[in-house]
């Protein structure tokens, strides 16, 4: 009874870890999460590359420039005039572009650090996870071996050896169970070599008939564990 | 290769596999349904003989017939389920059919109610005055089955019986079902008749009699009845014990002034002398190698059991522990002993590891006397007192199971179990 309380006790643990994560997600990262696992690497290549690539256009036109200054004076006013309010909007055509650069930029370090935390926040999911499997599939021992343990009490109790019985024989026997607990088939995987040995293991496996506690078992466990269990019989506690 | 695969395979099982390494060993619940005569006229019971016999072994109870809810004689007629609720393990049906002249065919099965299957199927048949062979048959072919040791019920007892009769004392030598049933008187006089032994083909008895006013050893076929005087020495002629292959006979003589161990061949009738000592050597007995004998002196001081090179005559003490063994009876193993054992001034009958030197007390009444070990080496029979009667009683070899045989007139002795006679 205590196994299944603590078993329960582990499942919330588990459901509660769960509900955090989940809600965490939900609250901080959410619109991002499916973007983000599509395209990062991609869009930052891309950007990386358009940066250089409009420097070289905006300065380009200013080493063509010092040609023409030789033609007049009034050309030249006119020219310095309307140099100055081309430079002057070059400059605030300049100031537009890095300002746009600039909020890019941010835009892009924000998203990069927004990557960053999901790319944690996944990692610690999934090694979460990863440690639930790992207590799941020892709890699933723990609940396993406390079954076995019934078992072999059980058959300990019906085990009656023939006269014939040493020490040093085994004979290996594989119980098929049903999920009632029920058992509907043992067959000799090993014999010790001794008939009546062999019998009597046999034996002990009908005589516990059923053992109705695996009724309690969750079915998956049951599947993989129970439905057939492999038995060694040897004899220790005998004087010869 | 098919080693390696073992090694491997009972390696990979010692992870998976639950190990279970202690039992709780408990007699085998077995019912014996009567079996079906179909109008034979018989005065045994052969469900009732098969049944006792089990039971005597102490490694089977029964179910009393009054509980059965049925009486089938055939595997097909029997509802598993009724049988299981009695606790039953094992079931014994069986049917018998006339097939000739004072001629009877029994089909027997075992059936294992626990595993819901029949074990085995068996015939037998025989004349009506065969009814208990039968029966004794049916015991050994079950005993065997579940128990994995030869079924001993078939064999056969010697043994002395001393009645007082009109105020002198008649000295009989009776052969008897290792149950005790079916007496046979061999030989009947009015002087003491000692230590029958069993020829190994379970046809001929060795024994010491009286009857020309010394002790002297006779032969005697069981079936002819003929007799052959062996030895007509002055002093003692005693404690004779048949080779296992037959031909040659361990004895005691003391002809020489003191009793020493002779070997008598009997194809030859010659004799030749084995031990040499001042000390009393007697009560031989073979090894089942036919190489060595065990015997008794007490050239120690106090009688302890001998071993005995027949070759060589090289002899070797076997027993240290109380000042009192003799009487030694070597089980089938060649390694058990069953000897008279005397511990703070009590004689019990104990066994005696000749591999460990682990020596267990077996009884506890004062006055056991003669252990005789059964072919199978599952029990021993002695002699003791009941009131003031020497009676028979069986011992398991573990100590865990005894009994009494059925009381019979007057004093006995001596038993002598015989080997297996088919």
């Amino acid at each position: 009874m205590s196994n299944f309380l603590s078993y329960a006790s582990a499942i919330l643990v588990s459901i509660a870890v769960h509900v955090l994560v989940v809600g965490a997600l939900l609250v901080n990262w959410q619109p991002e999460s499916k973007r983000v696992m599509i395209q990062p690497q991609f869009i930052e290549a891309k950007l990386v590359e358009l940066a250089p690539k409009k420097k070289p256009v905006v300065k380009k036109p200013a080493a063509k420039k010092p040609a023409k200054p030789k033609v007049d004076q009034a050309k030249k006013k006119r020219e310095a005039d309307r140099r100055r309010a081309a430079e002057k909007k070059k400059a605030a055509a300049l100031k537009a572009k890095k300002d746009k650069e600039l909020k890019a930029k941010e835009l892009e370090e924000k998203r990069l650090a927004e990557l960053e935390r999901q790319r944690v926040a996944t990692e610690f999911a999934e090694t979460l996870e990863q440690e639930q499997a790992q207590l799941n599939a020892q709890e699933e021992d723990r609940i396993a071996n406390s079954f076995r343990q019934l078992i072999q009490q059980r058959l300990s109790e019906n085990w009656s050896r023939p006269p014939s019985a040493r020490r040093d024989m085994e004979a290996v026997i594989r119980i098929r169970l049903v999920p009632t607990g029920r058992v509907v088939g043992v067959t000799i995987l090993q014999s010790s070599g001794d008939i009546a040995f062999d019998r009597s293991v046999e034996q002990a496996a009908f005589k516990a008939e059923q053992f109705v506690e695996l009724q309690k078992m969750d079915a998956g466990l049951f599947e993989r564990r129970f439905r057939q269990v492999d038995v060694a019989f040897s004899p220790q506690d005998l004087r010869l | 290769m098919a080693l390696l695969f073992l090694v491997l395979s009972s390696s990979a099982w010692s992870e998976l596999v639950i190990r279970v390494t202690q039992g709780n060993d408990q007699p085998t619940i077995i019912a014996v349904a009567p079996i079906a005569l179909n109008g034979i006229q018989i005065k045994e019971d052969i469900g009732s003989i098969v049944e006792a016999d089990l039971k005597r072994s102490g490694l089977f109870s029964a179910i009393p017939r009054r509980d059965m809810l049925a009486f089938p004689s055939v595997a097909s007629d029997v509802y598993y389920r009724d049988w299981r609720m009695l606790g039953t393990e094992y079931l014994v049906v069986g049917a018998m059919i006339p097939i000739g002249e004072d001629r009877y065919q029994l089909d027997f099965s075992l059936l294992n109610v626990t595993a819901q299957k029949t074990e085995f199927n068996h015939r037998v048949s025989g004349s009506k005055t065969q009814m208990r062979d039968l029966a004794h048959l049916i015991s050994d072919k079950i005993y065997q089955e579940i128990t994995g040791i030869r079924g001993a019920f078939s064999t056969r007892l010697a043994y002395v019986t001393a009645n007082r009769e009109k105020g002198k004392y008649v000295y009989r030598l009776n052969v008897s079902d290792a149950d005790g049933a079916r007496e046979k008187l061999m030989l009947e006089s009015p002087e003491p008749i000692m230590s029958p032994s069993w020829a190994p083909n379970g046809k001929e008895l060795a024994y010491v009699s009286f009857e020309t006013g010394r002790p002297a050893i006779f032969r005697q076929n069981l079936v002819t009845a003929t007799r052959q005087q062996l030895t007509n020495f002055t002093g003692l002629n005693g404690a004779p014990s048949w080779s296992p292959d037959g031909t040659k006979m361990a004895l005691v003589l003391s002809k020489d002034g003191n009793p020493e161990i002779y070997m008598l061949d009997l194809a030859s009738n010659k004799f030749t002398r084995l031990t040499r000592h001042f000390a009393i050597d007697t009560e031989p007995t073979w090894m089942p190698d036919g190489k060595h004998l065990l015997f008794t002196s007490d050239r120690g001081g106090t009688p302890q059991i001998y071993k005995l090179n027949i070759a060589s005559k090289a002899t070797e003490r076997l027993t240290f522990r109380g000042n009192y063994n003799a009487r030694a009876s070597l089980a089938p193993d060649g390694r058990t002993l069953a000897l008279i054992h005397r511990s703070s001034d009590t004689f019990h009958v104990a066994s005696f590891d000749l591999v460990t030197g682990r020596m267990i007390e077996l009884t506890q009444t004062r006055l056991d006397e003669s252990p005789t070990v059964a072919p199978n080496g599952a029990m021993l029979m002695y002699a003791t007192k009941q009131g003031d009667r020497g009676v028979l009683a069986a011992v398991s070899l573990d100590a865990g199971v005894r009994y009494v045989l059925p009381a019979k007139s007057g004093d006995v002795r001596e038993p002598a179990w015989s080997p297996f006679l088919r």
